[in-house]
């Protein structure tokens, strides 16, 4: 850390006194200071007293960026002869821990599944709307569509082409700003896969160990529905960071949604939270927002079961018109309130990540 | 993002004074003793499912070795699995239904 020559008649700051403002910022996720996580680098204080550093978040997808940039600019704009404040916003999402990880995707940072309990949920348009929100915030994303009897990436983002191989690997094809790789690219979309259980898995593992993704920090992939010999040896045969549980409020999707969530806990898999898809309808007409099934129901159960509660995303004519045609409403239609609940759920589900990076895990003594 | 569960940074079981210790993130310690983490057991043979009676319901006592405290796993990054010397080892107990039966929390 570079420190203040303190030249001149305007004193310049010290670097000590610049650290210790901003360790009044205490990063509202993980309960520590900016500073004692080490998110505070290449400070440098000029002589008249400009302060420049950078700012470095566990995901470009923080919820609380531009809050911390004001606090920071605030905490030292009030500071004895400092001139000016330049900081610069940076991200580095932090990999996840474990070794089977870095073995079977060593380019990849994180890796969240996203699962439901019954089909029909929109489990694959939240996927693909969360894929493409964190790549929108900046982070290098894939999408892994681990859906093998029922494919839906290839369709949701409008892609179909047959992906190329380089050197005995599959490169993943390019849409939105993600890396993609469905076996709707490679079957033929319109065929059916009439395979037994281990032939999934076969083909689960290819796709992540045969395929070029090169660095990412977010994988996410789109389990099949349920908690059948599919979701099961996926969940088994993939180092999966975390899951993310998407249900809809009827009583029924929730009640199997519960049970998906107990298979990945006892599979040791991290539920990140449960979304509640298709939680209220906009009326076109009057603009009045109507709880068509009911309000409130995933929220209750995630407090229940004791994991996050990720967020709403309404039931929305345009989702499903933007879905069909190809494109994730996160990208085509970036204002619409389908739109921000997808992205507030990215930063929702950027945020668990980071935190269960974070987190060292226990140490455990027996006597 | 209000919504944190509650993360422990070392667990201590001592099987001697049947008591398993636990220090938290936010550096709490809360000690468990063994009889109230077995009558705890939120498994489903312990709570009862479908409608169905759990063991310990309608139960006022535990043999000695159902009491006793024998080991410690971490499941996953959000809970612990504890076993007692009679062999049941099928609670799964979350750091959040941890701290919330903490009751001697000391500073």
């Amino acid at each position: 850390m570079p420190s203040s020559p303190n030249m001149g008649c305007e004193m310049a700051p010290s670097a000590d006194q610049v650290l210790k403002a901003l360790s009044t910022i205490v990063d509202p996720d993980l309960g520590r200071d900016v500073v004692s996580l080490g998110m505070i680098k290449d400070l440098h204080i000029s002589p008249q007293g400009q302060v420049a550093f950078t700012f470095e978040l566990t995901t470009p997808a923080c919820p609380v960026r531009d809050q911390f940039r004001r606090r920071a600019e605030e905490a030292l704009q009030g500071m004895e002869g400092v001139t000016g404040v330049d900081i610069k916003m940076t991200a580095n999402v932090r990999a996840a821990q474990g070794r089977q990880h870095q073995e079977m995707l060593p380019e990849v940072r994180q890796t969240v599944a996203v699962a439901s309990g019954k089909g029909g949920v929109g489990k694959s348009t939240v996927a693909v709307n969360l894929a493409a929100g964190l790549a929108q915030s900046g982070a290098r994303v894939g999408l892994l569509d681990a859906d093998i009897y029922g494919p839906s990436v290839p369709t949701l983002t409008g892609t179909r082409e047959q992906p190329r191989v380089v050197d005995d690997k599959l490169v993943p094809l390019q849409a939105y700003g993600l890396k993609l790789m469905s076996i709707g690219f490679l079957g033929g979309a319109d065929k059916a896969m009439i395979w037994r259980g281990p032939m999934v898995s076969r083909a689960i593992q290819q796709m992540m160990t045969d395929v070029r993704w090169g660095e990412l920090d977010y994988l996410v992939i789109d389990l099949p529905p349920g908690t059948g010999d599919a979701s099961l040896t996926i969940a088994q045969s993939v180092p999966l960071t975390g899951v993310v549980i998407v249900a809809t409020p009827q009583e029924l999707a929730l009640e199997i949604a519960v049970k998906a969530l107990q298979m990945f806990r006892t599979l040791n898999v991290t539920p990140l939270g449960l979304v509640e898809n298709m939680s209220w309808f906009v009326c076109p007409g009057c603009g009045q927002e109507h709880y068509v099934f009911g309000h409130g129901s995933t929220e209750r159960a995630a407090q229940r079961l004791g994991v996050p509660f990720l967020g709403g995303i309404p039931l929305d004519q345009q989702i499903r018109s933007e879905a069909d045609s190809g494109a994730p409403i996160v990208v085509s239609r970036p204002d619409s309130p389908g739109a921000r609940a997808f992205r507030d759920l990215a930063s929702q589900v950027a945020a668990r990540t980071s935190i269960q990076a974070f987190r060292r895990l226990p140490v455990i003594n027996v006597r | 993002m209000r919504n944190l569960d509650p993360f422990p940074t070392r667990i201590d079981l001592v099987r001697a004074d049947n008591v398993l210790e636990v220090e938290w993130e936010d550096g709490a310690t809360t000690q468990f003793e063994g009889a109230r983490l077995r009558w705890a057991c939120p498994c489903a043979e312990c709570r009862g499912e479908a409608g169905q009676p759990g063991r310990l319901e309608g139960q006022a006592e535990l043999d000695r070795d159902e009491l006793q405290l024998s080991d410690v796993t971490l499941v996953g990054q959000y809970a612990l699995q504890i076993a007692f010397a009679s062999g049941h080892a099928t609670g799964i107990y979350t750091f959040r239904y941890l701290r919330s039966l903490a009751t001697q929390t000391t500073p």
